[in-house]
């Protein structure tokens, strides 16, 4: 589990250190306050980064993950329960990340390559094809779990999914595609790619879950596409993976239903001790700010009607310099 | 930076959110009410916010202003890192959060003596007010003929004394004005009438918590 993660140079922060991190992390704070640069400073520690960080920005190159004309690259470090790791980048070396200090321990290096990043970039791929072979080839079957959370989360009879030609033509032109066979009372099969935008993202974000049990899970603004009565279920499936399967979770959010939502479900899960909300800004000098908050507190805050996302209005931050 | 001011209950926040508008403070300050959670509960989760600008509003009950300091004190001890840096003002060392205790009530009123209060919260502020203003406050805005409130009650607390004593508390007294002069409805109805048009910072009634106010805002401030 991380514990605390140092910046340095990192993409738009010039310097931050964000430290007590729980099992249900929440990261909010205005358009660029560094939130999602926090999870992709996390998912660089994955083995397969360099393909994932620059197929979500792919314009330049590493040279877009180093704070403007900064020579010595950007370092990123984290501290876990297992020991610490370090990343160095340069944007002109032959081989741009860089290990070092230690980065050993096997249960570190196990739960980094465990690392998965979800967004809704992720709508346009026909990924859920991948994470239900993953799925299916666990030696514990997960396929049946992934599909009851589905079911719980939208309110769907999915019985099973299988891969099959479909919609058949008599002509046997149909693609093969993954097919969700649907119960009573619908008694129809649909092929999940048809499905709607939130229940496809719901579905990646509680299969990647179960496919890297006891991993790290960083979701860019899960809320979005979803129904806000989606959003507490959602909530609620993932806080039950973290409690379950010990997943530790990053998520980004501008939606204060998507706090209210997650707060609830771990009030009645009995796993509030393990959510954390962290309010992030990067000041003008490019260093980052940041205010945590334990969820009982943020509880507090939000039954006096607080919004937690305006936290900045509160507290005197230094001014812009000139 | 705005700061947070946090009231006991729904009447508070209805009128101290008036006020503040009426001070020109409206976009400087959210308010709070405390009632449900408790104000210890809000200034432990606001306590690492950076320089926070705390005001915590407390009727004074039937404590005097020293008592309810040391109270206070004696609470967000229970927090830890907190020093008291003046009379009703702490600093929360590894934060900068401050906060300010302004204490509700007038204790030292003739006039609320007289009628045999004890017990001091918002309404005897306006209890002064409507005493200071009867024409302005009951005439005009309300169209009821009872012109004098302070004789009024003169006249019907000791009868409803025998009854149901003490009724000691200004919160009880002014529902007993409240129910003779026929006003119904929510605070934000009632409170709205009698607040309109007022010159907060020149009525001898609200004097004090709008100086008290615009000190806790100046001392962060400056």
């Amino acid at each position: 589990m991380i514990t605390k993660l140092e910046l340095e140079n990192w993409r738009g922060i010039k310097r931050g250190v964000i430290e007590g991190f729980q099992r249900i992390n929440v990261l909010v704070g205005r358009n660029n306050s560094g939130k999602s640069s926090v999870l992709e400073a996390i998912l660089l520690f994955n083995q397969s980064a360099e393909k994932l960080l620059l197929q979500r920005r792919p314009k330049q190159g590493w040279i877009d993950f180093i704070f403007i004309g900064q020579q010595d690259g950007a370092r990123v470090k984290v501290h876990t329960i297992w020991g610490t790791a370090e990343r160095l980048i340069k944007a002109d070396s032959a081989s741009p990340v860089m290990v070092v200090g230690n980065f050993s321990h096997s249960k570190l290096m196990a739960t980094f390559d465990k690392v998965v990043l979800i967004d809704d970039r992720q709508l346009s791929e026909p990924n859920l094809d991948e994470w239900y072979s993953q799925l299916l080839a666990r030696e514990q079957r997960l396929d049946k779990e992934w599909i009851r959370l589905v079911n719980e989360t939208y309110g769907l009879c999915v019985e099973y999914l299988t891969r099959m030609r479909f919609p058949t033509f008599p002509t046997g032109e149909s693609p093969e595609r993954l097919v969700a066979v649907l119960g009573e009372p619908e008694n129809r099969a649909v092929a999940v790619e048809w499905l709607g935008d939130g229940v496809r993202l719901g579905m990646t974000i509680l299969a990647s879950g179960l496919a890297t049990e006891g991993g790290i899970m960083l979701l860019e603004e899960p809320e979005n596409h979803q129904h806000p009565s989606a959003l507490f279920a959602l909530a609620r499936s993932l806080v039950k993976l973290s409690q379950e399967h010990g997943n530790q979770i990053f998520t980004t959010t501008h939606s204060r239903e998507w706090m209210q939502a997650l707060l609830k479900a771990a009030t009645e899960l009995e796993f509030v001790g393990a959510l954390k909300f962290f309010h992030l800004q990067i000041l003008p000098d490019g260093n980052l700010w940041v205010r945590s908050l334990d969820a009982p507190d943020a509880q507090v805050l939000e039954d006096i009607g607080y919004d937690l996302r305006f936290d900045y209005e509160f507290a005197r931050l230094p001014q812009k310099v000139e | 930076m705005r700061a947070i001011v946090m009231v006991e209950g729904l009447s508070d926040k209805v009128f101290f959110e008036r006020l503040l508008r009426l001070m020109g403070l409206g976009q400087a300050v959210e308010t709070y009410e405390y009632s449900e959670v408790g104000y210890l509960k809000i200034i432990r989760a606001q306590s690492n916010l950076p320089s926070a600008q705390l005001i915590l509003l407390r009727d004074l009950g039937s404590a005097t202003g020293e008592e309810l300091q040391t109270e206070i004190d004696k609470n967000l001890q229970t927090l830890g890192k907190v020093k008291q840096v003046e009379a009703m003002h702490w600093l929360f060392v590894e934060s900068g959060a401050t906060l300010h205790l302004i204490p509700v009530g007038l204790p030292d009123d003739d006039d609320l003596k007289g009628l045999g209060i004890r017990r001091h919260e918002l309404e005897s502020h306006l209890l002064r007010f409507l005493f200071d203003h009867p024409e302005k406050c009951i005439h005009e805005r309300t169209g009821c003929p009872i012109a004098k409130p302070k004789k009024l009650l003169q006249e019907i607390l000791p009868i409803i004394r025998r009854y149901d004593p003490p009724l000691d508390s200004a919160k009880d007294v002014f529902q007993v004005l409240r129910g003779a002069l026929g006003w119904t409805g929510g605070p934000s109805n009632w409170i709205g009438k009698l607040l309109r048009d007022v010159k907060i910072e020149c009525e001898p009634a609200f004097q004090t918590l709008a100086e008290r106010i615009k000190q806790a805002l100046s001392t962060e401030n400056s």
